[in-house]
């Protein structure tokens, strides 16, 4: 009879026009579910080094290492992990109720300092998180 | 184990990925010394890792710490998508199984190297 | 407003609104054009003028018109608001998008069906439970006493109207029905904070389970729609904090702080002054 409209894992993203903090949500899950499944693949090629040499350079020629479309992807992955390690820390210490503020009276403009008080952690993480993948980015394409 | 209690540990291990995956990284890519970056990947270089009793504690360490913060936080996103809801402990099973065979797995990568290079502890 | 020196808004309003009625396959717009009669109208009224001039079919639920109720939470052009407290001068375009809010069911066109926030929000005993004054907090003799600072610790939390904007702005919800979502959970920490209160393991069992806060990842959408400055994820993150302690039984350690229960106020002098005439016999039996 009513008409659900539940948004399924769609309203992950297109919940309506929200706050950064719900995209980083999405980020941090997108970025986390894609380590893990790399983690799995990671495992299992580094599993290679227990059966001697041959074995590692085989398998290291198997994933490509040192082709360039791969050092592309192998970036993104380390955009991932910066991305996923630095949001980390703000949700480490948000969530455990660190630095977001203590109860206050609603007065208008209503406080917001569970979003508001973070805010700066996340340009000062972001801000680092982008020094440290330009840092990595000469080391990559220009000086490997 | 108390839901509370286990997520707890994500955090933690989650705190303990900062730091060594942070460095993972920047040695596996971001040639700063020597034997990091490209060359990490040199079999002399593998060999000397795999010999070296530190190195071993520490993949250990940074083994289980990534694969039991990446299996449970895959297990929260998946019991929050509709059809898997009421599928948690059939969730939790699997995830916990295929952590335990990677686990066991990287476990013997780790240990079950070839002998350590001479000259080294 | 404030400044009186505003650039002339439009004077007349398109209104798009979602329309939808049991029985029909699927949902549609609506467009509407809406004059603006004064320059405090809110939204609500241009659903109203609607209502009584263009399409009287046109259901919409709504009781206080000021923002205490609760009942008129909906999204406006992609943004969860109380339709009474957002005037058409906050959007200077002269468009407005109006659909219900998304994750509950629609009972027709604005009506979304609460049923399920309900549910959430009873099964964490949202009001003060206290075994071991069972008899006072139900025959009350007296008063609770507590500090300025012990009230602050809880009274934001307890500005709530039961709107349901957080939780239908939470992507855990979007996804998950049975995730007990930011209103319940800002609840918890509303009554576990208060000093009357003597439920708070109780509570903190209910919400120490699948669905339960750990599905909370602070999106903060929950604090950013609240209209009436509640900031649940607030609330949220110190629950989980007292959920691990509990849950690690830290909260059992002797040294431990214990909670504080606020203590009743001295009995009323039982003398009358003097002077006073004694009050008229009962003309009703005593309950
Ligand atoms: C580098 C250090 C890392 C930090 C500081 C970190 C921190 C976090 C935090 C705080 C959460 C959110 C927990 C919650 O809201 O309940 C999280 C979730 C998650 N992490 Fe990590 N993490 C790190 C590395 C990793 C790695 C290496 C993986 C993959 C193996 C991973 C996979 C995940 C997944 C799948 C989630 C669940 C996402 C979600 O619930 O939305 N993380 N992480
Ligand atoms: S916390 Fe705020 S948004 Fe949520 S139901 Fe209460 S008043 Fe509405
Ligand atoms: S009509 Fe009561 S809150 Fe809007």
């Amino acid at each position: 009879m009513a008409r659900n409209k539940r948004l399924g894992i769609w309203g992950w993203i297109f919940g309506g026009r929200h706050n950064v903090e719900r995209f980083l949500y999405t980020l941090h899950r997108i970025t986390g579910v894609a380590l893990v499944f790399y983690l799995m693949a990671h495992i299992l090629v580094v599993g290679s080094r227990a059966f001697g040499q041959e074995a590692w350079e085989n398998a290291m020629r198997l994933v490509g290492a040192g082709n360039p479309v791969v050092r592309v992807l192998e970036y993104l992955l380390v955009i991932a992990v910066v991305f996923h390690a630095t949001n980390g820390i703000r949700l480490v210490l948000g969530e455990l109720g660190i630095g977001i503020g203590r109860p206050r009276r609603p007065v208008y403009p209503y406080p917001k300092d569970s979003i508001r008080k973070p805010r700066k952690w996340i340009l000062v993480l972001e801000g680092l998180a982008t020094v440290y993948l330009v840092v990595a980015a000469y080391f990559f394409f220009v000086r490997h | 184990m108390r839901e509370g209690v286990a997520w707890a540990l994500h955090l933690f291990a989650g705190v303990i990925l900062f730091f060594l995956l942070l460095f993972h990284v920047t040695q596996m890519h971001v040639a700063l010394f020597p034997g990091w970056g490209e060359a990490a990947l040199e079999w002399t270089n593998v060999l000397a890792r795999a010999g070296a009793r530190g190195w071993k504690i520490l993949y250990l360490l940074f083994l289980a710490a990534a694969l039991y913060h990446g299996f449970f936080g895959l297990r929260n996103v998946l019991i929050e998508i509709s059809f898997l809801r009421r599928r948690v402990n059939e969730v939790t099973i699997v995830l916990s199984a295929l952590g335990v065979i990677l686990f066991a797995y990287g476990f013997y990568t780790t240990l079950a190297t070839p002998s350590p290079m001479p000259g080294l502890p | 407003m404030a400044s009186t020196k505003q650039k002339a808004l439009p004077e007349t309003y398109t209104v798009e609104v979602f329309r939808f009625a049991p029985g029909e396959k699927k949902p549609r717009y609506d467009r509407f054009e809406v004059p603006v009669q004064h320059p405090g109208m809110t939204v609500l009224e241009a659903l109203l003028y609607i209502k009584e001039n263009l399409d009287p079919t046109l259901a919409v639920r709504y009781s206080c018109r000021m923002a205490v109720c609760g009942s008129c939470g909906m999204y406006v052009n992609g943004k969860g608001v109380l339709a009474c407290h957002t005037r058409l001068a906050e959007f200077p375009s002269g468009k407005i998008r109006v659909s219900p809010m998304p994750n509950y069911p629609v009972v027709k066109d604005l009506m979304t069906d609460m049923s399920e926030f309900f549910t959430h929000h009873r099964e964490v005993k949202p009001y003060i439970i206290n075994p071991e004054m069972r008899a006072e907090i139900e025959r009350p003799t007296r008063e609770f006493l507590q500090t300025p600072e012990e009230v602050e610790e809880y009274l934001q939390f307890s500005y709530c109207i039961k709107c349901g904007l957080c939780v239908s702005a939470c992507p855990t919800v979007a996804s998950d029905p049975d995730f007990l979502g930011p209103q319940a959970l800002m609840t918890v920490t509303r009554y576990n904070r208060d000093t009357r209160d003597g439920g708070w393991t109780y509570r903190l069992e209910v919400v120490d389970r699948p669905h339960g806060v750990w599905n909370c990842h602070f999106a903060g959408a929950c604090t950013e729609v609240c209209p009436k400055g509640v900031d649940p994820a607030l609330a949220i993150q110190f629950l989980k904090r007292e959920a691990v302690v509990h849950g690690l039984g830290l909260d059992r350690l002797p040294f431990w702080p214990k909670r504080k229960q606020a203590p009743l106020a001295p009995p009323p002098k039982p003398a009358r002054r003097k002077g006073i005439p004694a009050p008229p016999p009962r003309t009703v039996p005593e309950s």
